[in-house]
């Protein structure tokens, strides 16, 4: 049977057209790191590339004058870093600062900070195609920093984007 | 009261820092830039102008309590400013490299020019004043 295929050359066919098709959806699949944490109730999440260590709860120096929305200043290994009072930043109530209390420093372009969060709740690689733009429905004083919503643990995460956020302060 | 600051090879490279906390916050002025040390009816007697140190730099909490005040006269050639302050607590050394600017996300954004650096000293930061920058806000 010269002119017939094989069996086994129609299921090898089939072995690589799946392999194809693995490929594409390897490619489509990209990944992203996200740090999710926590503001009073609600997850939030920056991507990980903006975040450059999680540093636990040191103490921090206040700076008359500052606004606000800054909480002071602390001594990472004999350099000063700011930090951010995210909560005020965004219009939420304040957080109690806890055991679980976290300092995320963030860094993106020339710019640098400790932003404090009430707790690390995981840090995770997604699929980008699970990011979803943010939703409309979010507080106006928020709004402008959202980057994002993601799913983790049934429950939604906020992605706050480091650039904007810092932009916005220096303005 | 006088200061230094040797910067070179063959000196040291350090400031003298005066000290002092107001609200919990460890600050400290170059010495350079103060002539006196007063008690506040000195000041008052002297009919020197003098200037709460909150007044010129806020703070938080709106009511700033001092518990061991001085007035630190400004040295320069115009009138005798004074600046008030709380807990002096010490003259010292400071070497330059154990200073460091203040990170910009507080420089850069519409807050305390008075304040140009901190000193590490002990693991513990202190919050370097510039009178000159104080008084001009």
């Amino acid at each position: 049977m010269p002119d017939e295929k094989r069996t086994s050359d129609i299921i090898l066919e089939e072995v690589i057209k799946r392999r194809e098709r693995e490929k594409i959806v390897d490619v489509e699949e990209e990944k992203t790191k996200i740090v999710v944490f926590s503001l009073v109730d609600d997850y939030y999440g920056f991507y990980g590339d903006d975040v450059k260590e999680i540093l636990p709860l040191v103490n921090i120096y206040y700076v008359p004058g500052s606004p606000d929305f800054i909480l002071g200043v602390v001594n990472i290994r004999g350099d000063i870093e700011s930090v951010l009072n995210i909560n005020k930043f965004l219009g939420l109530p304040d957080s109690k600062q806890t055991k679980h209390s976290r300092i995320a420093v963030a860094a993106r372009n020339d710019m640098r900070s400790g932003i404090l969060v009430d707790s690390i709740v995981d840090v995770i690689d997604v699929p980008v195609s699970s990011i979803k733009p943010p939703l409309s429905t979010l507080n106006n004083s928020i709004r402008d920093f959202v980057s994002g919503e993601m799913l983790h643990d049934n429950k939604n995460v906020t992605l706050l984007d480091v650039e904007k956020i810092f932009g916005k302060i220096t303005v | 009261m006088t200061a230094e600051v040797h910067i070179g090879s063959g000196h040291c490279e350090e400031i003298q820092l005066l000290t002092f906390t107001i609200m919990g916050t460890r600050m400290g002025v170059d010495t350079s830039q103060v002539s006196e040390m007063l008690e506040p009816e000195q000041a008052g007697e002297r009919g020197i102008n003098v200037h709460r140190f909150n007044d010129e730099l806020p703070f938080r909490d709106s009511q700033v309590i001092y518990n061991s005040p001085k007035v630190l006269l400004i040295k320069n050639e115009g009138p005798a400013y004074g600046i008030l302050i709380d807990q002096p607590d010490e003259i010292g050394s400071i070497s330059l490299n154990s200073i460091r600017p203040i990170p910009p996300l507080i420089s850069s954004c519409k807050g305390p020019k008075a304040i140009w650096g901190a000193a590490v000293k002990d693991e513990e930061i202190i919050l370097l004043v510039d009178f000159y920058r104080l008084i001009q806000n």
